[in-house]
């Protein structure tokens, strides 16, 4: 059994609730709330990486440099996000937090609760962190207790779940391939949508053991990013002159009419050449 | 560069493969000329032909595994289906339902669905499912239609377990008929009053279902289903309703 952990897409407290887009189906085990100082670019101060500790893969922050003591994370404008209770739920979007602050510890686990999800709202999942340890405790004097978090600062948050996965094989008549599954997609309650995860294609159609492991990946926020390589005109327009060129030099070489499926493959094996030089992709 | 490197079920080129359906399934607009866009389109037409198990389980591929369908996001959200997960992990006998459902539906969804179903599932999965049951009791049991033994497509013989059956010795026999081609299917041993009891639920790949009852042969003789029918067998219930 495997473990993998994602960055939940976080698009805003709305509600009460923090809207991510986890994949359906999917039975966190683990959760974590990160927080760090907002410093513009929390590349620049801390980064994460997946380590063993005992038994278990556990997502870590480390802070790679020290933290400014006067940074302000345009998290939110107005928001109280630690309320009463000492949960962010409230926040929306414009909000501001503050909270008495000082340096995140250098290695640690920000936050690592039991739970499984059904698809619970944001809050929900707070309160289980919040009993995770023996008596219930509110996020701020818990930051305070672990992270040693007093001055004043902004803070900025990320949440990862801990997902387990196993390895199946798919097939489809005498096409296979090896894949990673979600333990248990049907156990979730609600929506649920696909089970199937980071594939492995095992060459020529044969059924074959995939021998190289496959580290748990990270897997970094990607619609912006889709829509900033895909859609952005400078790649639409080069997608269209390599469409425009294959097909040039096609009917150039060879003789109008009476293409053989060969042919056809040649041009689309161009095509697709290119096309993967657009995308740094071959 | 090989096409087969790239069309492969895999994370691996996500781009160069989302713009490659984006041609192929005609998603975007390149803005090409009418003679471009008829090359274009027969070329692929020629690699659909060449390699479409390939095409279409890597087109399943893309819709069904949630790091592309996040990377794609909304292009290929909007064609998957949320009951797409099952093609990949189930019988085809276990989700017949919502085939049939599915087919009710409109959309584009819908339509990849039923795609994927036709051109990855129906007539290529080579397993038969067998369900035995009585009351509430039952029992699966998944026949190899090409393992050794079997005739186009299905075991000769089937033994009926035991406590199926009220612990009588039954088998189910099929057997082709050399003239109309149509299937018979018969019992082998049990009463006439046990046959009563027995109904046997055929369903097909389309979700289509025919029921035939122990009683129509109680005293000897077969069940018939037709040719081009009996290709399509997907599951099969046998049901044993014991005298009250």
């Amino acid at each position: 059994m495997r473990t993998y952990i994602r960055r939940l897409k976080n698009s805003g407290l709305q509600g009460g609730t923090v809207s991510v887009s986890a994949f359906k189906g999917v039975v966190p085990t683990k959760l974590f709330l990160c927080i760090w100082p907002t410093d513009p670019n929390i590349k620049n101060r801390a980064h994460f990486y997946i380590r063993k500790m005992e038994d278990n893969v556990v997502l870590v922050l480390r802070a790679t440099k020290t933290p400014t003591t006067d940074c302000i994370l345009k998290f939110d404008k107005t928001a109280n996000v630690f309320d009463d209770q000492g949960f962010f739920w409230t926040a929306s979007k414009g909000h501001n937090f503050q909270i008495e602050t000082a340096e995140i510890d250098n290695n640690d686990i920000l936050f690592c609760a039991d739970h499984v999800n059904k698809n619970r709202f944001f809050l929900d999942m707070l309160q289980v962190i919040g009993t995770y340890s023996e008596s219930e405790i509110a996020i701020t004097e818990y930051l305070q207790k672990n992270f040693d978090v007093h001055k004043k600062n902004t803070y900025a948050f990320a949440i990862y779940f801990q997902v387990e996965f196993k390895r199946d094989k798919i097939e489809f008549g005498n096409s296979c391939e090896e894949v990673f599954r979600f333990r248990s997609p049907r156990s979730v309650l609600g929506d649920i949508n696909i089970s199937a995860l980071l594939y492995e294609y095992s060459k020529d159609y044969r059924p074959q053991m995939v021998t190289t492991s496959v580290d748990p990946k990270v897997i970094e926020e990607t619609h912006s990013s889709f829509s900033n390589t895909v859609e952005s005109s400078d790649t639409r327009h080069s997608v269209r002159d390599i469409l425009k060129t294959c097909i040039g030099n096609f009917l150039q070489n060879k003789q109008p009419e009476n293409f053989s499926d060969d042919d056809y493959t040649c041009l689309v094996e161009d095509i697709l050449e290119n096309l993967s030089k657009v995308y740094h992709e071959n | 560069m090989k096409i087969k490197k790239i069309l492969q079920p895999s994370c691996d080129h996500f781009y160069t493969k989302l713009e490659l359906f984006s041609l192929c399934e005609d998603w975007r607009n390149y803005a090409l000329s009418c003679g471009e866009k008829q090359l274009l389109r027969e070329a692929f037409l020629a690699v659909k032909r060449k390699y479409p198990f390939l095409y279409y389980h890597t087109l399943y591929h893309m819709l069904s595994c949630p790091f592309c369908l996040d990377k794609g996001h909304k292009v290929l959200a909007d064609k998957s289906h949320r009951e797409l997960w099952r093609l990949a992990e189930e019988h085809p006998g276990e989700y017949l339902h919502i085939v049939k459902q599915i087919q009710g539906e409109e959309g584009l969804k819908a339509r990849y669905f039923q795609l994927f179903y036709k051109q990855l599932i129906v007539g290529k999965q080579a397993r038969i499912l067998f369900l035995w049951k009585q009351g509430a009791e039952q029992q699966r049991q998944i026949c190899e239609r090409r393992a050794a033994g079997t005739r186009d497509n299905l075991p000769p013989n089937m033994n009926v377990p035991h406590q199926f059956i009220n612990g009588k010795d039954v088998s189910l026999h099929f057997e082709w008929d050399p003239v109309t081609q149509n299937l018979n299917m018969s019992l082998r041993g049990g009463s006439a009053k046990l046959r009563l009891g027995i109904e046997v639920h055929v369903y097909f790949f389309e979700g289509e279902k025919q029921v035939f009852y122990g009683k129509e042969i109680a005293i000897g003789g077969m069940w018939e289903i037709a040719a081009c029918k009996a290709k399509h067998i997907c599951r099969l219930d046998f049901v044993y309703n014991k005298e009250e």
